[in-house]
Formats: C-alpha cells, sequence, structure tokens
C-alpha cells in the first residue's frame, strides 16, 4: 500500500470520518496516522469536530415555543375547513 | 384529518406529527438561522405545509425526507428576506508545508469519551460554535453532523453537488476544530 503525505492525509479525512472513503484509503489514513503523531491528534480533534455535532441531536424544544405553535398551526387549520360564514346583515 | 402508513401502525394524524416533528424542524430552522424568534416563524409555517399535506404522504420516510428540504427552504427563504447576514469567519487554516508535512505543533485535546453526554457548559460552547460558522458552511454541518444526512441528500436540498457539499462539510470541521480546540487543548506540561 503507498504511503501518504499529511497533506493527502488531510485531503481524505472528511470521506474517512464521514465513514465514505474506500477500504484501501481508509487504511493509507489509518496507516499514515500509526507513523505520524501530529496527524494522529489531528485526525482525533477532528473527529471530535464532527462528532459534537452528533452530540446535539435530539434536543428538545421550549415547551412555551411548542404550544405558541401548536395553538397557530391549529387555529388556522380550523378557519381553513371551516372558513367564517359571510355575515347576512352585511 | 389522518393519512395511513404502510410501516407504521399508528395513523400519522396532524397532532401527532407536529408533536413529533416540530422540535426537529425548530432546532434545525434554530442553527441554520441562529435566531430562536426566526426559527419559530419558520416551524409555524412548515407544521401548516405538512398538516395540509398529510394525506399525500405514505409513510414516515417520506414525510422525514420532505420535511428537511421544506425545512431547509423555508429557513432559506426567511435568510433572504432579512437579508443583513454578515460572515464572521475568514478560511480554516490547514497548514501545509511544500514537500507535504503538516506545519506546526498539534496538541492533544482532553475530549470527552464516546457516547458520553456533554454538560451544559460545553453544549452551549458548541452551539456558539455552529451559530459563527459562515451560513454557507453551517448549513452543511448542521445537516451533515447535526441531522446525520447522507453528503447525497444534502446536495439534493441544497441543490449543490455532491463534491461541493464534501469541501463546505471538511471545512466547516475544520472551523468547528479551531474554534473548540482553546477550550478542549491540553495544558502544556
Amino acid at each position: 500500500m503507498k504511503p501518504i503525505s499529511c497533506q493527502e492525509m488531510g485531503e481524505l479525512l472528511c470521506d474517512y470520518v464521514s465513514g465514505e472513503l474506500a477500504p484501501e484509503q481508509a487504511q493509507q489514513v489509518e496507516q499514515h496516522a500509526r507513523i505520524c503523531p501530529p496527524c494522529a491528534i489531528f485526525l482525533e480533534t477532528y473527529r471530535f469536530a464532527a462528532r459534537v455535532g452528533q452530540l446535539l441531536r435530539g434536543d428538545e424544544m421550549p415547551t412555551e415555543v411548542y404550544a405558541r405553535i401548536e395553538t397557530a398551526v391549529f387555529r388556522c387549520i380550523r378557519i381553513e375547513l371551516n372558513p367564517p360564514r359571510p355575515n347576512d346583515d352585511g | 384529518m389522518q393519512a395511513s402508513t404502510e410501516s407504521d401502525e399508528q395513523p400519522l394524524t396532524a397532532e401527532r406529527v407536529v408533536r413529533e416533528h416540530a422540535p426537529r424542524v425548530y432546532n434545525l430552522a434554530r442553527r441554520m438561522l441562529g435566531n430562536e424568534s426566526d426559527a419559530e416563524d419558520v416551524t409555524q409555517d412548515v407544521m401548516l405545509q405538512v398538516v395540509r399535506k398529510l394525506d399525500t404522504f405514505r409513510g414516515e420516510a417520506a414525510l422525514s425526507t420532505w420535511l428537511h428540504r421544506v425545512t431547509v427552504n423555508a429557513a432559506l427563504a426567511h435568510r433572504r428576506k432579512r437579508a443583513n447576514h454578515h460572515e464572521q469567519m475568514t478560511e480554516p487554516l490547514d497548514d501545509f508545508s511544500q514537500d507535504g508535512r503538516r506545519n506546526g505543533p498539534v496538541r492533544r485535546w482532553a475530549v470527552p469519551p464516546e457516547q458520553q453526554a456533554l454538560d451544559r457548559e460545553k453544549r452551549a460552547l458548541i452551539e456558539k460554535a455552529i451559530a459563527r460558522l459562515p451560513e454557507a458552511y453551517r448549513d452543511v454541518y448542521v445537516l451533515a453532523d447535526v441531522q446525520g444526512l447522507a453528503n447525497a441528500d444534502i446536495a439534493g436540498i441544497l441543490n449543490l453537488s455532491v463534491p461541493a457539499v464534501k469541501s463546505r462539510l471538511h471545512r466547516a470541521r475544520l472551523l468547528m476544530r479551531d474554534q473548540l480546540a482553546p477550550h478542549f487543548e491540553e495544558s502544556m506540561p
């Protein structure tokens, strides 16, 4: 397997962390990380920068915001389904 | 008002859709727009659209895909309407010498173990870092690394090529790394 430089590893980082690299390229990244401590640390910290996004998944929303949205949505829907009748007197 | 589903026993009612999907729509819009009030407007708009079209969805998967697309479009339209956005950050730096070696030292971080929940302070730090990303990078980071969408799906939603999505995602992650570094780097011995 052909060794890669730090720069070439940098170019593969995004796909590697996203799990979108071909197996041979993934092995090149891992091989480079084993022999290059700065790149190994960079890979670990870059992976963390991606992983923190996942840790925010499943957020709730403030109860009062949810209540306002729910009320507004169903008020609109009720009006659309039962539009007010024209005023007979008018 | 309800639609039948193929994969789910429970009917897809308007009440259930709002209850189960409004938080995700709200948080996607909030992170894209960096503003809670705008996110509330977008969520209301998207929820109204979904309730009106409820009869046309065939199951949760179709609804979920549609919701991502509509939320992103609504957030982008909201952003264009405001038209006062400003980019706060410079391009990320991933520095190499002419022979392809990494320039400068790279310091270790004290990062929490995989699967460990973040404390409130760290979550706020990360939310702030996302909010400070340039919009073009923030949109891709939120869809890829927060929402977990595949690059091809993001390309479809944002009308970009897959290589463009990957390029923006890489820059977003580099910028996130740059912003988080001062807070996670281990102190020198």
